[in-house]
C-alpha cells in the first residue's frame, strides 16, 4: 500500500502529470467562480482532452479541475451572493453579508484555509474508509435513503430560520413544486399547466439563482453605492486566516460531516453545504453569534464541508462503480476509457491510481488556497467599484448561468418568478434555502419512497433499526428548533 | 477608479487573446467544412449510451470529411423523450445537429406502443435514421439466492428472486418480463430505479437479486465487482451468436429453452425481438440528404478503422455491427413497422400487467 | 430602519393561506392517479395543508409573528436593509425589475447575443449616466466572454430570437 501510495506522489509529480494538476487548477478556478458553471460542465469539457493522456496525467488534470472549484465558488457567492456552485449556497449565508461589511477579505481568508483543510482531510478520509465503508453503504437501501431526504429536509427547514414552522412549510411547498412533469412510476405528467417546459420538471440552477441573487441584485440597484455598505475595509485576511484556526474543531467536525454525507449516491454534494451550516448554528454556544449577518463561523463550515466533500463522493464510484452524481458518473467514464475498472481492481491491482487520485486532491486543494490568498486583496476591491457597474455584470452571470439548465426561454421564466419569491420572502423573513434543497430532493426522496413501498411493503418503517433511528433524529431536530425558538421568544 | 481601470485593461487582453485563439472560418467543397456538429445524447453523461456516443464523436473527427468541430451535448430526460422532442421540434433542420441516441425505446413506443402516454411528440416516421449499431444486453443473477444459485436450473427453485427495472412501459423491463414469463420463472418486480448506477447499487445491497444491462454495463462494472468475486452470475444475452466473454451466460433463445424445455415461441416472443435495441445517429425531418451521406460515409469507414475497432472493443465488450446503408437500417426497423395492431393490443396489455405486477395499480 | 410592517403582514397571512390552498389543490388534483404515482403529492399535500392552516391560524390568533425590525428574519437569511416605505426606493425597485424582464424580451426579439451587450451597454450609459469608455470596454467584455466561453469553449445553444426568424436571417 505504501509503495503505491509513494509511486503514485512520483507519478503526480513527474513533469507532464503535475503541469496537467496545475492547468485543471486554473481551470477549476475558472469554473468554480462563473456562476451556472460547475466542475460537472469542467468534466464534460475536459474529458474529450483526456483521452490521450497517460492515467496519471488524465487525473492530474480531471481531479485537479473537479478538488478546487469549491475552493473557487467561494469568490462570487461572498463577493456578489451569487452562488458559484451549488456546493457553496450557504456560504452566501454569512459570507455576503462580511462583504457588505468591507471583511470580504476576511471571509475569504477563513474560507480558503479551511477549504484545503477540509480538501485534505476529506482525501485522508477517503483513504481511511475504503474498508470500513463498504458494509457500511451497503447497509443503506431506498428506506434509509428516503429518511436521510427526510432528515436533510428537517434540519434545514428547522434549523436555517427563527421559524422552524414556516422553514418546514416552505420545504414542503418546494418538494410539491419538485414534483411538476412525469412522475417516476408511471410517467403520468403532474402539475404541468399545458407547458411542455414543466414536463421535465423544475431545474435546479435557475431557482437557486433566482432565489438568492436577484433579491440582492434589486437591492444593491436601490440602495445604489457599492457592494460594500462600509466606505472602509474591516478585517482583512490574515484575521480570516486566524478565524480559521481558533475555530479548528468546528472545520474538523465540517469536514468529517463533509465527507461522510458526500457519500452518499444522488444526496451528498446537493445538501453537505446546508448540512453543515445547520450544525454550525445548532451547536453554537457563543451567545454573540449573529448567523445570517456576517459570523465568519456560517462561512466556515460549509467551506470546510463542501471541500471533503469532494473525498467523500470518490468512494462509491471508486469502490463500487456506482457514481453519486453526474459529475462522478463522467470520472467514472474517464476511469473506463482508460481500461481501469471500478471496484476491487483499483482497490488491489490499481491502487496507484485511487492513490493518484488522492495526492491530485491533496496538493490541488493547497496550491489553490495559497495561490487564492495571494489575490484575495485585489478580489477584495470587487466590492468597492459602484453597484452601477457591477449589476450589469452579475445580471448576465445569472442569467447566463440560468441559461445553461436546459437553454430554454423557459429557465428565464423559472429564474425571475422565483427571483419575485425570493423577493417577497426576505422582506417577510421566511427562510430560503429548504426551498432549494426541496427542489433538489423532492425526486430523489420519492423515487426511495416508491422503491421502499414496492420492495418492502410498509413494514420497513418499524423493522430497519436505521430507519428507526433516522426518524427519532428527525424528530429530535424538529423539537430541538422549536424549544430553542420558543425559548428566544420568552428571552425577549 | 484606479481598479476599474484595471479591470477593464484586463478584459481587453484576455477579448483580444480569445479573438487570436478562434479558428478562421471558411466555407468550401465538403458538407461539414468549417461547421459544428452537434450529437444529442439521450441519457445522462457517464451512462452506456453516452460512453458509446463519446467514442464516436472522438474518432468521426477523423472519417468525417472537412474536419468540422464536433461537440457531444447531453439531454437526458423522461428515458429519452426529452431529447427526442427536441430533436423533432426544436434542433436545426441544417444538419449541424444530430442525435446519438438510444432511441429503440422511442421507435417501439410509436409504432407498438401509445407515444402520447409518454409524452413522445416526435413522429418517428419523419425522423431519418442516420446510422443503427445494434446494442446486446446481459442479465445476471445474484448467486445469494434462496435456495444459492448454482445453476440456470436453479433459477425456477427460488423463492425470493427479485427483479428490479425502471418503469413497467420501457423496454428494458419488458425485455426481461417477457424472457422469464416464457421461461416460466416466478419473481417479484420493483420498479423505480433510475439508469443502470441506481440498478447496480440495489444489486449490491441486496435489494435487488437480479440485473441486467447492455455489455459495457457488464463487462465494466457488475462482472469486475460482482461476478469474479462469485457472488454473480450472467443468465442470458440479447444475441443468437455464442460471445464467451459472457460466459457461463447462454443466448436468449437458450435460456428459454434450457428452463421451459421448448424452443420459444408465440406473441410474447415476438415481443422480446421487437424489444431490440440500438445506438442510433438521427436526423431531425429535412436535413440535406449531403449531411445523412457524408455521416454514413464517415461510419462506415470508421467501422474499419483497427483504432476504434479497438477502443470500441475494450469499451463496449463486442465488435460493433454497423449499419450504415438505408437497406439495412430498414431491414433492423422491420419488427417495429411491420408488427401491426394486434402486437401494439398485446404489449398495451402486458405494460399494464407489469404495472399491476409492480403494485402500481 | 425602524419601518413598521403593519399592512404587510396581512400580506404575509394571505400568502400562507395561499399555500394552504395550493397544497389542498394538489390534493384534489392527485385523486385519480394510479396510487403509486399519488402517493408523494399526497403525503405532502396533506402534510403542507395541516401545517400551513396551523400557521394561518396561529398567525391569525397571536397577530401575527412578523418579523421585528431589524430582524434577519431566520439565523440563514440575508437582512434586507432597505426601507422601501420611501417612493423614491419604490420606483427604484421598480425599475431595476423592468430592467429584468427587458433582459427577456430582448432576448425573446433578438436573441440573447445582441439583447444580453444591448442590456449591458444601455444600463451602463443611459441607466446609470456612466462615460463612453467604460460604457463601451464594459460591453466589449461581456461580449468577449459571451462568445468566448459560452459559444467556443461550452458551446451552448442559441436562442434565435424571433425577429431573425421571421425575417428568415440566420444569424447564429
Amino acid at each position: 500500500m505504501l509503495e503505491a501510495a509513494h509511486q503514485a506522489l512520483l507519478g503526480i509529480l513527474s513533469w507532464p502529470a503535475f503541469g496537467y494538476l496545475l492547468l485543471g487548477v486554473g481551470l477549476g478556478v475558472f469554473f468554480g467562480m462563473v456562476p451556472g458553471l460547475s466542475g460537472l460542465s469542467g468534466m464534460a469539457i475536459l474529458l474529450p482532452f483526456t483521452f490521450d493522456l497517460g492515467p496519471y496525467e488524465a487525473m492530474a488534470l480531471l481531479m485537479g479541475m473537479y478538488a478546487i472549484t469549491s475552493t473557487a465558488d467561494t469568490i462570487s457567492s461572498v463577493l456578489l451572493g451569487v452562488p458559484g456552485t451549488a456546493g457553496s449556497q450557504a456560504t452566501i449565508m454569512d459570507g455576503y453579508p462580511l462583504a457588505k461589511k468591507g471583511e470580504a477579505a476576511r471571509a475569504f481568508g477563513a474560507a480558503y484555509t479551511v477549504s484545503a483543510f477540509g480538501g485534505v482531510v476529506g482525501a485522508v478520509l477517503l483513504v481511511l474508509s475504503i474498508p470500513i465503508l463498504s458494509p457500511l453503504v451497503l447497509s443503506f437501501g431506498a428506506p434509509e435513503f428516503f429518511l436521510l431526504g427526510v432528515l436533510g429536509m428537517a434540519m434545514v427547514g428547522a434549523l436555517s430560520g427563527n421559524a422552524p414552522a414556516k422553514g418546514i412549510l416552505v420545504g414542503l411547498f418546494a418538494l410539491q413544486l419538485s414534483m411538476m412533469g412525469y412522475s417516476p412510476q408511471d410517467g403520468i405528467p403532474r402539475y404541468w399547466f399545458n407547458t411542455p417546459y414543466l414536463l421535465e420538471g423544475l431545474p435546479i440552477v435557475p431557482c437557486v439563482l433566482g432565489l438568492f441573487s436577484l433579491p440582492e441584485v434589486v437591492e444593491l440597484a436601490v440602495r445604489r453605492g457599492t457592494l460594500a455598505e462600509v466606505p472602509e475595509m474591516g478585517k482583512g485576511m490574515w484575521d480570516g486566516v486566524r478565524d480559521a484556526l481558533r475555530n479548528w474543531w468546528l472545520a474538523l467536525r465540517c469536514a468529517v460531516i463533509g465527507a461522510y454525507v458526500g457519500f452518499i449516491p444522488g444526496l451528498g454534494a446537493s445538501i453537505v453545504d446546508w448540512v453543515a451550516y445547520g450544525h454550525a448554528v445548532q451547536s453554537n454556544k457563543d451567545p454573540e453569534a449573529e448567523f445570517g449577518k456576517g459570523e465568519i463561523r456560517g462561512v466556515i463550515a460549509p467551506e470546510s464541508a463542501n471541500n471533503a466533500m469532494k473525498g467523500g463522493s470518490l468512494i462509491p464510484t471508486i469502490a463500487f462503480g456506482v457514481p453519486g452524481s453526474a459529475t462522478m458518473a463522467i470520472l467514472l467514464g474517464a476511469f473506463l476509457i482508460h481500461g481501469i475498472y471500478p471496484g476491487p481492481e483499483l482497490l488491489s491491482t490499481r491502487l496507484d491510481v485511487t492513490f493518484s487520485v488522492i495526492w491530485a486532491l491533496v496538493i490541488a486543494n493547497i496550491i489553490t488556497a495559497v495561490v487564492l490568498m495571494g489575490c484575495t486583496n485585489q478580489l477584495a476591491k470587487v466590492t468597492t467599484i459602484r453597484g452601477s457597474l457591477i449589476i450589469p455584470i452579475i445580471l448576465v452571470l445569472v442569467f447566463m448561468g440560468s441559461w445553461m439548465a436546459t437553454q430554454d426561454l423557459g429557465d428565464w421564466v423559472v429564474l425571475v418568478s422565483a427571483g419575485a419569491l425570493g423577493y417577497l420572502m426576505k422582506r417577510w423573513g421566511w427562510p430560503r434555502p429548504p426551498i432549494a434543497l426541496g427542489i433538489v430532493l423532492g425526486p430523489i426522496m420519492e423515487r426511495y419512497l416508491d422503491i421502499a413501498v414496492s420492495r418492502y411493503g410498509w413494514s420497513w418503517v418499524w423493522q430497519r433499526p436505521i430507519v428507526i433511528i433516522l426518524i427519532l433524529v428527525t424528530l429530535a431536530t424538529v423539537f430541538y428548533a422549536t424549544r430553542s425558538q420558543s425559548r428566544q421568544q420568552q428571552a425577549e | 477608479m484606479k481598479s476599474t481601470l484595471h479591470v477593464l485593461s484586463t478584459c481587453a487582453v484576455l477579448v483580444l487573446a480569445l479573438l487570436l485563439a478562434t479558428p478562421a472560418m471558411a466555407a468550401d467543397k465538403p458538407f461539414y467544412q468549417g461547421k459544428t456538429l452537434r450529437l444529442v445524447i439521450d441519457f445522462s453523461a457517464g451512462g452506456p449510451t453516452d460512453i458509446e456516443c463519446r467514442i464516436y464523436a472522438r474518432h468521426l473527427k477523423k472519417h468525417l470529411k472537412g474536419d468540422p468541430t464536433i461537440v457531444v451535448m447531453s439531454k437526458p430526460g423522461g428515458g429519452g423523450t426529452l431529447a427526442m422532442n427536441w430533436i423533432y421540434e426544436r434542433a436545426r433542420r441544417n444538419g449541424t445537429v444530430m442525435g446519438c441516441q438510444t432511441a429503440s425505446g422511442r421507435y417501439q413506443e410509436w409504432f407498438v406502443g401509445d407515444p402520447k402516454s409518454v409524452g413522445l411528440r416526435a413522429n418517428m416516421e419523419e425522423i431519418i435514421p442516420v446510422m443503427f449499431t445494434p446494442v446486446v444486453s446481459v442479465g445476471v443473477v445474484s448467486t445469494k439466492l434462496d435456495p444459492p444459485y448454482k445453476q440456470l436450473g436453479d433459477l425456477k427453485k427460488a423463492k425470493n428472486l427479485t427483479v428490479g427495472g425502471f418503469r413497467a412501459d420501457s423496454s428494458k423491463d419488458l425485455k426481461f418480463r417477457a424472457l422469464f414469463d416464457l421461461a416460466s420463472v416466478k419473481y417479484k418486480y420493483v420498479t423505480g430505479y433510475q439508469g443502470s448506477a441506481g440498478l447496480l447499487s440495489a444489486f449490491l445491497r441486496d435489494e435487488i437479486n437480479y440485473v441486467d444491462g447492455s455489455t459495457p454495463f457488464y463487462l465494466t462494472r457488475v462482472k469486475p465487482i460482482a461476478v469474479d468475486k462469485g457472488e454473480a452470475s450472467p443468465l442470458w444475452y440479447g444475441s443468437d451468436e455464442n460471445i464467451p466473454a459472457i460466459a457461463p451466460g447462454v443466448p436468449a433463445r437458450d435460456f428459454v429453452k434450457q428452463l421451459s424445455g421448448k424452443d420459444p415461441e408465440g406473441p410474447l416472443w415476438q415481443l422480446f425481438q421487437i424489444l431490440s435495441s440500438y445506438r442510433q445517429i438521427l436526423a431531425p425531418p429535412g436535413v440535406p440528404q449531403a449531411a445523412v451521406d457524408a455521416m454514413r460515409t464517415a461510419f462506415a469507414s470508421m467501422s474499419k478503422d483497427p483504432e476504434f475497432l479497438a477502443e470500441y472493443k475494450k469499451t463496449v465488450g463486442i465488435e460493433p455491427q454497423m449499419l450504415t446503408t438505408p437497406k439495412g437500417i430498414e431491414n433492423a426497423m422491420k419488427p417495429w413497422t411491420t408488427a401491426g395492431d394486434e402486437m401494439k393490443q398485446f404489449r398495451l396489455k402486458y405494460v399494464e400487467q407489469g404495472r399491476k405486477q409492480a403494485g402500481s395499480k | 430602519m425602524a419601518t413598521p410592517r403593519i399592512r404587510e403582514h396581512y400580506v404575509e397571512s394571505l400568502f400562507i393561506l395561499l399555500l394552504a390552498v395550493i397544497f389542498a389543490a394538489a390534493v384534489f388534483t392527485a385523486r385519480g392517479w394510479p396510487w403509486k404515482t399519488a402517493l408523494f403529492p399526497m403525503l405532502i399535500g396533506v402534510a403542507g395543508c395541516i401545517i400551513a392552516a396551523a400557521l394561518a391560524l396561529w398567525t391569525g390568533v397571536k397577530g401575527g409573528e412578523a418579523p421585528t425590525p431589524g430582524d434577519t428574519g431566520g439565523a440563514a437569511d440575508i437582512f434586507l436593509d432597505v426601507n422601501l416605505r420611501s417612493g423614491e426606493a419604490l420606483v427604484r425597485t421598480a425599475v431595476i425589475a423592468l430592467w429584468i424582464l427587458g433582459i427577456i424580451a430582448g432576448t425573446w426579439l433578438l436573441g440573447q447575443m445582441i439583447a444580453l451587450p444591448l442590456f449591458v451597454f444601455l444600463y451602463l450609459k443611459l441607466g446609470s449616466g456612466e462615460s463612453w469608455p467604460i460604457s463601451v470596454g464594459l460591453t466589449v467584455c461581456i461580449i468577449a466572454f459571451l462568445y468566448g466561453v459560452f459559444d467556443q469553449v461550452i458551446h451552448a445553444s442559441w436562442y434565435e430570437g424571433e425577429l431573425w426568424r421571421a425575417l428568415g436571417i440566420e444569424m447564429f
